[in-house]
C-alpha cells in the first residue's frame, strides 16, 4: 500500500480546497471508476468524487452482474461498439485487477415458434456488432447444454463470449487501483455545484462546501448526471430511471445453470434473465418499471411476481423457497436512445458519459477508453507513468492450496478464524477489505468486498462479528458503524461499556 | 372469575380462577392451581436481564452478564427492579448462581448471576 | 486422540458444542467412549442458549426452571468434569464420508486458530449444527431496505450479549417464541413495542409466552397479519401491515402504518445441514434435516444428527433428550453393535393426515429399545385433538389424546416395541 493510497481516504482528507487537477470525474461507479483507473496511467492529477460513503453505490451495485455478448444493441450504435468492444476487455481487465470473472457464455432462447426469426435477427445484428463465434442451437441442444431450460424451449442463440463478473467487487478493485496509481478519491462529496470563470479551469462545489477545481470536469454521475450537467450546461438530455427488481437464491441454486440464460429481447429491454453468479449463487431478473423516482429502490410485491412469473418461463426447476434476498436498481436511462459519450456543445472541458445503461457494465472498460481520447483531444496532455502497477491482489483464503492456507493461518491466525461461515470468510479477509486502500468503512462495504453476509444467513450470525472488527479496525464506537449509506445506524445506544471507541 | 394462561411450564394451560372460592379449573396439573391462585391475588413474574461488567482491573468489558431474579418477584416491581439492574456494574470474576444485588426492588429476592464470567 | 500438524485422529467427532452437542457428547462418554473431540465454531460453549438470558429451560432434565446461560453452564460443567475436549472457533468446513466398508473414518477438514487449516479422522460423527433464521429476503417482504431490519436472534444478540440498543420503537414480524421473547425484552430495555404481527390465523410461539411476553406488557398481536412494505432510506422510518386472507394474501384497504426505527422478524427457524449434503446423507424435505433412524443415525453409518440440525424444537429439554439418544446410538457403533441394515428389520413412520413430519423417520425393529419417543408436529391447532398411529393395513395400533395441538408445540408420542411387532410402516394422522 502506497502513501497516496492512504492520504486519498476520506478519512484523512480534510482540506475545505483542493486545486489543480486535471481531471475530476464526478460518480465513482463503473464508469467513473473505469476512467479514474484508466487516467491514473499518465502523468495528470485525477479526482474521482462521489456523493456516497463508499464506491459502487448506484447501478454498479444492483444490476445483473452480466457481461453480455454484445448481440443485443443495435448495430451502428455507441452502445453496439463500446459492449463488443469491452466485451473483449474483460477477461485481461479482471486478471489483473483480481475480480471475479468468468465467461460462462450466454443462451438467448425463443420460447414460442414465433421468437425463432429474432434469434437469427440477433445472430446477424451480433455478426454485423463483431461478436465471434455465435451459434443458433435447435431446442434438442440447447437443452443438452441446459437441461434445466424449460420444455418450451424452441431454440437459442449460444454466445460462448457472454460472461459474468462481480460488479461492485470490479468498481473497488478500478477505484483502488487508480488510488494505488496516485489518483485522489473523496467520498461524501455531494456536487451541488459547478463553476468556472472564463475559460480557466472548473470549480467544483460539494454541499458540504468542499471544492476542487480542475481542468476538466467529467461527468459520469449515473442516475444524476443529467443533474450534474444542468449545473454547468445547457440541457442536452434528461435521466429516467427505469427500476429493475432480482431475486438471488442460495448457492444450493447456483448450479442449475452454467450459462446466463435471457429471453428474447423486448422493447423495455432484454427482459428478465437467469444466471449464475460469479460467487455461486443464482440471480433472477429484472423487470423494467419507468416512473421511478431516482431514489427508489424499493422492491415491490407486484414487481416480484412478475420476476418469478419471467424466470419461471426460462425453468420451472428453481427452488424459490431457496430465495436469500431481493433487490432492486435503477437504470439511467436517458431521453436520448443512446449511450451519451461526448464533450458538451456549450461549455468546452465539460464531458458526459451519461445514459449509461444496459450494456453500460460491460461497456465500461471501453467507454474509459473513449473518454480517455476525448480528454486528449481536447487538450490533456497524457504522458505514460513509468510505474504505473496495473495489478492488484486481495486474498481469498478458501481457494488457495492447503499449505499455503497453513502458512498464513500460523503467520497470522485472523486467518485461521472464520467469521461467515455461509461463505467461509477469514477474520483476516474482512480486515484487509477495511485496510486496503478504499477500504471498507460499513457492513455493506465488507459484504460486497468480501461477502460475509451475503450468504444464506444474510449477516444474521456474521453481522455482529464484523461490526466489532470494522470498529476496532477504524478506531470507532460500535454506534458509529453504519450498515450502508449515511444515515443507516445500526446500534442506536449501549448499556455496556463502548467498545472499539476508546483508543 | 378470571381466566390466565398457565406461565409455570410450556403446556400453557388455560386456567378459570375464582378468587373468592379459591378454586382453579383447567389446569392438568398442581402447579397450575398454585400459579392461578397466586396470579388471580398477586401475580409474580421471575425477571431475566443483563447487567454491565467490568474486569477485574477495572477495564471495561466487552460483554454483558446475565442474570435473574432468583424466585420470582411481585409483576409490580419489574420496572423498579430493571432501573436498579440498569444502574449496576459488576466487577470479575463472578460464579453462576453469585448474588448480584440482594432484595432487588424490595422484593426481598436476590438478583443472581446466570452464568460464571471472567 | 493421536495429533500431527495436518491429522488429528478420533473415535467421535462432534459438530457443534450447544446443547445438542454437550448432551451428546456426555451420554457418548457415560455409554464408555473416552475419545471424542467437539468442535465449535464460536468463542464458548454453549451456543444459542448463550444468548436467551429469559427462564423458561430445564423443567424436563433438571426439575427446575433455568435461564439459557444457566441451563448451558450445566451442560459446559457437565462436559468439562469428563474431561471432554472442545476445540473454540473452529469452523467444519467439510466432511468426507467413508466409502461403506466398517473402519475406515470419516474425514472432518476442519480451520481454526488452534489447528489451522487440519483433517481430523473419526470413526463416527455427531452433527449438531443447529440452525439458522429465515431472513427478510426468504419471505420477500416488499419495500425499502433500510438498516433496522434485524431478524429476531441476532437482535437478541446485539442487546443480551453486547449490551447494544437496536431501536425505540420498534414492530415485530412472527409470534414464534423468540418473536414474543423479544417483544418482553425490548420492552424492559425501554423501547416501544407496537405490535407483533402473525401471518398465520394462529400463534406459532407458546401459550404461557403470549401471556407473559404481551398480554404483561399489553403488547397487540394481530393474527392473519403480515407486513406488506418497509420504508426508509438510511435507518427504518416506517413498516406498514395489511391483513391477508385465507390463501394469506394481503387484502388491499387493511393496510396500517406504524412510524418505527426498527423491525424483528421471528419468520422461521431453518437447520442448518450444509455439511450433511456435503456428507451426502438423505434430506427429509419436510424436516430439512436428514432422516434418521430412532437412535439418531443418518443413512450413512455411523453419522448422527440431534438437536435443531434435524429439526427445529421449541424446548431445549427435548433437545438433550434427543442427543442423549444420538451419544448413546453413537457409542452402540463405535462399540461394534451398531444397528442392523437389513431392510426387513426396518420400520418406518410416515406422517400422515394432518401431521408434518416425524422425528425418528424408521427404527430398527432388532436394536430398539423397549420403548422410544417418536416426535412429531401437527399442522393446525385443535382442541381435544387425538394422534392416531396406523399400521400398514389401515388397523389402529395407538391413539393419544391432547387436550390441545398446536403446531408451535412438539408432541412426543411413546411408542414400544410391542406397537411396532407386525412391521412395515406406520402412518400418524391426527383424527378428524
Amino acid at each position: 500500500m502506497t502513501s497516496t493510497a492512504l492520504s486519498s481516504n476520506d478519512r484523512c482528507c480534510n482540506d475545505r480546497a483542493i486545486n489543480d487537477f486535471d481531471v475530476a470525474i464526478i460518480g465513482a461507479g463503473i464508469v467513473g471508476a473505469a476512467l479514474f483507473r484508466e487516467l491514473s496511467r499518465y502523468r495528470v492529477r485525477i479526482v474521482l468524487l462521489e456523493r456516497e460513503n463508499d464506491v459502487a453505490l448506484g447501478a454498479s451495485r444492483a444490476n445483473s452482474a452480466i457481461v453480455h455478448c454484445g448481440c443485443d444493441p443495435k448495430a451502428g450504435t455507441a452502445m453496439a461498439r463500446f459492449n463488443t468492444a469491452g466485451n473483449r476487455m474483460f477477461p485481461e481487465l479482471c486478471r489483473q485487477l483480481d475480480v471475479p470473472f468468468v465467461q460462462n457464455g450466454s443462451l438467448i432462447c425463443a420460447f414460442g415458434d414465433e421468437e425463432l426469426p429474432v434469434l437469427k435477427a440477433l445472430f446477424d445484428n451480433g455478426r454485423a456488432n463483431g461478436v465471434e463465434h455465435l451459434e443458433i442451437l435447435d431446442a434438442a441442444s440447447a437443452r443438452a447444454l441446459e437441461p434445466n431450460l424449460s420444455s418450451a424451449v424452441r431454440g437459442a442463440l449460444f454466445a460462448p463470449t457472454g460472461g459474468i463478473v462481480g460488479p461492485y467487487e470490479l468498481t473497488t478493485a478500478l477505484a483502488e487501483n487508480g488510488v494505488v496509481n496516485g489518483g485522489e478519491l473523496l467520498l461524501n462529496f455531494d456536487t451541488a455545484a459547478i463553476s468556472r470563470s472564463d475559460k480557466g479551469p472548473f470549480t467544483v462545489t460539494a454541499a458540504d462546501g468542499r471544492t476542487v477545481t480542475a481542468r476538466y470536469v467529467v461527468n459520469a454521475a449515473g442516475i444524476n448526471a443529467d443533474k450534474v450537467h444542468n449545473l454547468i450546461a445547457r440541457p442536452t438530455f434528461q435521466i429516467r430511471p427505469r427500476r429493475g427488481e432480482y431475486y438471488v437464491f442460495d448457492k444450493s441454486q447456483g448450479s442449475l445453470f452454467d450459462r446466463t440464460i435471457f429471453v428474447c429481447p423486448g422493447k423495455l429491454g432484454k427482459g428478465i434473465l437467469v444466471s449464475p453468479t460469479v460467487n455461486g449463487n443464482l440471480i433472477a431478473g429484472p423487470n423494467a418499471q419507468d416512473g421511478i423516482a431516482r431514489d427508489d429502490t424499493a422492491v415491490t410485491a407486484a414487481g416480484l411476481a412478475e420476476v418469478r412469473a419471467g424466470a419461471q418461463r426460462i425453468t420451472e426447476a428453481i427452488s424459490w423457497r431457496d430465495t436469500i434476498r431481493n433487490f432492486a436498481g435503477l437504470r439511467a436511462i436517458s431521453t436520448r436512445d443512446d449511450f451519451i459519450i461526448e464533450e458538451a456543445p456549450d461549455q468546452k472541458g465539460f464531458f458526459d458519459l451519461a445514459g449509461i445503461k444496459s450494456p453500460g457494465l460491460t461497456s465500461a472498460p471501453a467507454i474509459a477508453l473513449a473518454a480517455r481520447d476525448l480528454l486528449a483531444d481536447a487538450g490533456l496532455e497524457l504522458v505514460e507513468k513509468k510505474d504505473f502497477n496495473p495489478n492488484r491482489h486481495e486474498t481469498r483464503f478458501l481457494s488457495l492450496p492447503p499449505q499455503k492456507r497453513r502458512a498464513l493461518a500460523e503467520r497470522d491466525s485472523a486467518y485461521g478464524r472464520i467469521v461467515c461461515r455461509c461463505e467461509s470468510i477469514t477474520e483476516g479477509e474482512i480486515i484487509e477489505s477495511i485496510r486496503r486502500p478504499v477500504g471498507a468503512t460499513t457492513l455493506d462495504g465488507v459484504k460486497r468486498r468480501c461477502r460475509p453476509g451475503s450468504g444464506r444467513c444474510q449477516g444474521g450470525f456474521c453481522s455482529v462479528r464484523v461490526l466489532e472488527i470494522l470498529a476496532r479496525e477504524l478506531g470507532k464506537d460500535q454506534r458509529e458503524i453504519l450498515q450502508d449509506k449515511a444515515g443507516s445506524s445500526i446500534i442506536l445506544g449501549t448499556r455496556g461499556p463502548v467498545q472499539g471507541g476508546d483508543q | 372469575m378470571a381466566t390466565f394462561t398457565c406461565i409455570t411450564c410450556p403446556r400453557g394451560c388455560l386456567l378459570e380462577v375464582d378468587p373468592e372460592k379459591k378454586t382453579v379449573a383447567g389446569n392438568l396439573c398442581p402447579r397450575g392451581e398454585t400459579y392461578g391462585l397466586a396470579e388471580a391475588c398477586h401475580p409474580v413474574r421471575v425477571l431475566t436481564s443483563t447487567v454491565a461488567v467490568r474486569a477485574a482491573d477495572g477495564a471495561p468489558y466487552p460483554e454483558m452478564l446475565p442474570v435473574r431474579t432468583q424466585t420470582a418477584i411481585p409483576k409490580g416491581l419489574l420496572s423498579q427492579a430493571m432501573d436498579e439492574i440498569r444502574a449496576i456494574t459488576v466487577t470479575l470474576p463472578v460464579e453462576m448462581g453469585e448474588v448480584i444485588k440482594e432484595n432487588i426492588a424490595g422484593s426481598a429476592v436476590a438478583l443472581i448471576a446466570s452464568r460464571s464470567l471472567g | 486422540m493421536t495429533h500431527t500438524a495436518e491429522k488429528i485422529t478420533v473415535d467421535l467427532a462432534i459438530v457443534g458444542a450447544g446443547p445438542a452437542g454437550l448432551a451428546a457428547a456426555v451420554a457418548a462418554y457415560d455409554s464408555g467412549v473416552r475419545d471424542i473431540l467437539l468442535l465449535e465454531r464460536d468463542k464458548e460453549p454453549g451456543g444459542i442458549l448463550n444468548q436467551c438470558i429469559h427462564n423458561g429451560f430445564g423443567l424436563h432434565v433438571f426439575g427446575e426452571e433455568l435461564t439459557g446461560p444457566q441451563y448451558a453452564e450445566r451442560f459446559v460443567r457437565q462436559a468439562a468434569e469428563r474431561g471432554i475436549p472442545i476445540r473454540l472457533q473452529t469452523m467444519v468446513l467439510d466432511i468426507e464420508a467413508p466409502a461403506p466398508r466398517k473402519g475406515a473414518p470419516f474425514r472432518l477438514h476442519v480451520l481454526g486458530p488452534q489447528f489451522g487449516d487440519q483433517t481430523i479422522e473419526a470413526k463416527s460423527v455427531i452433527l449438531a449444527m443447529g440452525c439458522r433464521e429465515r431472513t427478510r429476503g426468504a419471505i420477500g417482504i416488499p419495500g425499502d431496505r433500510p438498516s433496522g431490519v434485524f431478524t429476531a436472534g441476532t437482535a437478541q444478540r446485539l442487546i443480551n450479549r453486547e449490551g447494544f440498543s437496536v431501536g425505540k420503537r420498534a414492530v415485530i414480524l412472527g409470534s414464534g417464541d423468540i418473536g414474543l421473547i423479544m417483544a418482553r425484552r425490548l420492552t424492559l430495555e425501554g423501547a416501544k413495542v407496537l405490535c407483533v404481527v402473525e401471518l398465520m390465523p394462529y400463534s406459532n410461539g407458546l401459550a404461557r409466552n403470549i401471556a407473559q411476553c404481551l398480554n404483561d406488557f399489553n403488547i397487540p398481536l394481530y393474527l392473519s397479519h403480515t407486513v406488506t412494505d418497509i420504508k426508509g432510506h438510511g435507518r427504518l422510518e416506517e413498516v406498514t401491515i395489511s391483513e391477508v386472507d385465507a390463501n394469506r394474501a394481503p387484502i388491499p384497504g387493511t393496510e396500517k402504518t406504524y412510524p418505527c426505527d426498527t423491525l424483528l422478524l421471528s419468520v422461521g427457524l431453518i437447520p442448518e445441514n450444509e455439511l450433511t449434503r456435503l456428507a451426502g446423507a438423505a434430506i427429509d424435505p419436510r424436516t430439512g434435516g436428514p432422516l434418521v433412524s430412532e437412535d439418531r443415525q443418518t443413512s450413512i453409518p455411523g453419522l448422527f444428527a440431534c438437536g435443531n440440525v434435524l429439526h427445529v424444537h421449541d424446548l431445549v429439554d427435548f433437545v438433550t433428550g434427543e442427543a442423549s439418544r444420538a451419544g448413546k446410538g453413537a457409542a452402540a457403533y463405535l462399540a461394534g453393535d451398531g444397528r442392523v441394515t437389513a431392510e426387513e428389520e426396518s420400520v418406518g413412520f410416515i406422517p400422515g393426515r394432518g401431521i408434518s413430519y416425524t422425528v425418528p423417520h424408521m427404527v430398527d425393529r432388532a436394536g430398539a429399545p423397549q420403548s422410544f419417543t417418536v416426535f412429531m408436529r401437527v399442522r393446525q391447532p385443535k382442541p381435544d385433538g387425538v394422534i392416531v398411529m396406523k399400521d400398514a393395513e389401515g388397523t389402529v395400533v395407538k391413539r393419544w389424546k391432547r387436550p390441545r395441538l398446536a403446531p408451535a408445540e412438539m408432541e412426543e408420542l411413546t411408542v414400544t416395541r410391542e406397537m411396532i411387532a407386525s412391521g412395515g410402516s406406520y402412518t400418524f394422522e391426527v383424527e378428524e
